[in-house]
């Protein structure tokens, strides 16, 4: 799949490409060519499906060949390691609760996604990515889990001073190894924009 | 240049040395699998109910977007509701179609403290920039602290529910929904762990919430950050690595 950015001033980019530079070169947002449906038996079949294949039949479209099937169903594999339960709340009000991974956050299914394909994309690269994240609160936490240990990657997180809660500041100070942590005076939006000036 | 504007010049002076990427919800790695746990929602539920709505705690608008994608994908979801906090850029959208980021304001679901969500531009992608198209599948509703923690208290005394603040919101935005679409059966994505937000949450609810095991190995170990409050000291950092 190739994806553009939508300030359409960069070009095209490959799954890779739109991975490993995050933003495109003009500040643009990448966005993938084609949305095509899945097939009709693919939902008459869902009952069938575990979450694994679920998952690899809705991501495959945007990702394979760049990423081969096999390594894909490996990625999906580790990033998908905890539960996603439906707790009805009312007959009619129910909770989808995305926080029984990691670090309790829905963003652990991104988080672990993401390092993973970096992972592959610089397996036989000699010269580490940095990866640069700014994060209102739960991102970093994620990020910083999600990425801890993966060779040839270091992770710099930009927080808000006093804009977390203590345990979100812990989730991503306190793991060492390849994260650091940055703490910036100002709001969320401030980090936000020192990323995307930093490209 | 606006404090909260878009920097757009490329710093290559960082560019040249070291190869950056971004880990926020604008990288597609990180986006696309948030479509994941809408099909896995609708697998738990489709048997039981039609009509499927998912009310989206938003902040920077990833998850919704990847919500969007799924149905994109064929998924059945009948309606998406952005529940906001008071940093309500996209709820004034819908309402003006005036699109004014506004800077942000703090609150007890600071997840979702954004006055500009990076991702609203995918969700116009997406809807090839045809409003009524968007407000057809997108509607948005705005609530503040009090009421907010008014639905913490209802979800625990009603429901025996422990939410988190960012749950709260949807699900307020789902109560909302459902007074004009009784038909409907509302999902509401709870975004993160109740003790993320432990003050909020045990100051609501009045009861101590124990720690899961996750968050209880990290609240011993030593706090490690730089402090910074210049792009200009962030600069410095990554190019003394």
């Amino acid at each position: 799949m190739n994806y553009y950015s939508l300030n359409k001033l960069a070009p095209i980019a490959s799954f890779k490409e739109a991975v490993v530079k995050g933003l495109a070169p003009d500040k643009g947002l990448y966005f993938p060519e084609h949305i095509s449906k899945l097939p009709d038996s693919f939902f008459q079949n869902i009952d069938k499906l575990s979450y694994n294949e679920i998952a690899f039949e809705v991501i495959k479209l945007f990702v394979v060949p760049e990423i081969p099937e096999e390594d894909l169903k490996l990625i999906i594999e580790e990033t998908l390691c905890f539960d996603f339960p439906i707790v009805p709340i009312s007959d009619q009000i129910s909770s989808l609760e995305l926080f029984h991974g990691p670090t309790m956050a829905f963003k652990d299914v991104g988080a672990r996604f993401m390092s993973r394909c970096l992972g592959y994309f610089n397996a036989d690269n000699t010269k580490d990515i940095t990866v640069l994240v700014a994060t209102s609160g739960d991102t970093g936490g994620a990020v910083a889990n999600g990425f801890l240990g993966v060779k040839g990657v270091k992770v710099v997180i930009l927080y808000p001073s006093g804009k977390v809660s203590d345990i979100q500041e812990k989730q991503l100070t306190t793991l060492g190894k390849n994260i650091k942590a940055l703490e910036v005076d100002g709001v969320f939006d401030d980090c936000q924009d020192m990323v995307k000036r930093a490209f | 240049m606006s404090r909260y504007g878009k920097t757009r010049f490329l710093d290559s002076e960082i560019t040249d040395k070291i190869q950056i990427t971004s880990a926020n919800s604008i990288n597609v790695a990180r986006w696309l699998p948030q479509m994941f746990y809408f099909f896995f929602a609708y697998k738990q539920l489709h048997k039981q109910h039609k009509n499927i709505v998912f009310s989206v705690p938003s902040g920077n608008f990833g998850n919704i977007c990847a919500g969007m994608m799924a149905q994109q994908l064929g998924l059945p979801i009948q309606h998406f509701i952005a529940a906001n906090n008071s940093n309500k850029v996209v709820t004034t959208y819908l309402e003006t179609e005036q699109y004014q980021p506004k800077p942000t304001i703090a609150t007890i679901s600071n997840a979702m403290d954004v006055g500009n969500p990076s991702n609203f531009v995918r969700i116009q992608e997406i809807y090839k920039h045809n409003f009524a198209d968007l407000k057809q599948n997108l509607s948005s509703k705005s609530y503040g602290d009090n009421i907010t923690k008014e639905a913490l208290k209802t979800l625990y005394y009603d429901y025996s529910y422990i939410a988190d603040p960012h749950g709260a919101v949807g699900y307020l935005a789902a109560v909302d929904y459902l007074k004009e679409h009784p038909d409907s059966h509302c999902v509401f994505l709870e975004t993160a762990h109740p003790t993320k937000f432990l003050d909020v949450v045990e100051d609501t609810i009045r009861e101590n919430i124990d720690l899961p095991p996750q968050i209880a190995s990290v609240m011993d170990k030593k706090k490690k950050a730089i402090h910074i409050s210049s792009y200009d000291e962030l600069k410095a950092f990554l190019l003394s690595k």
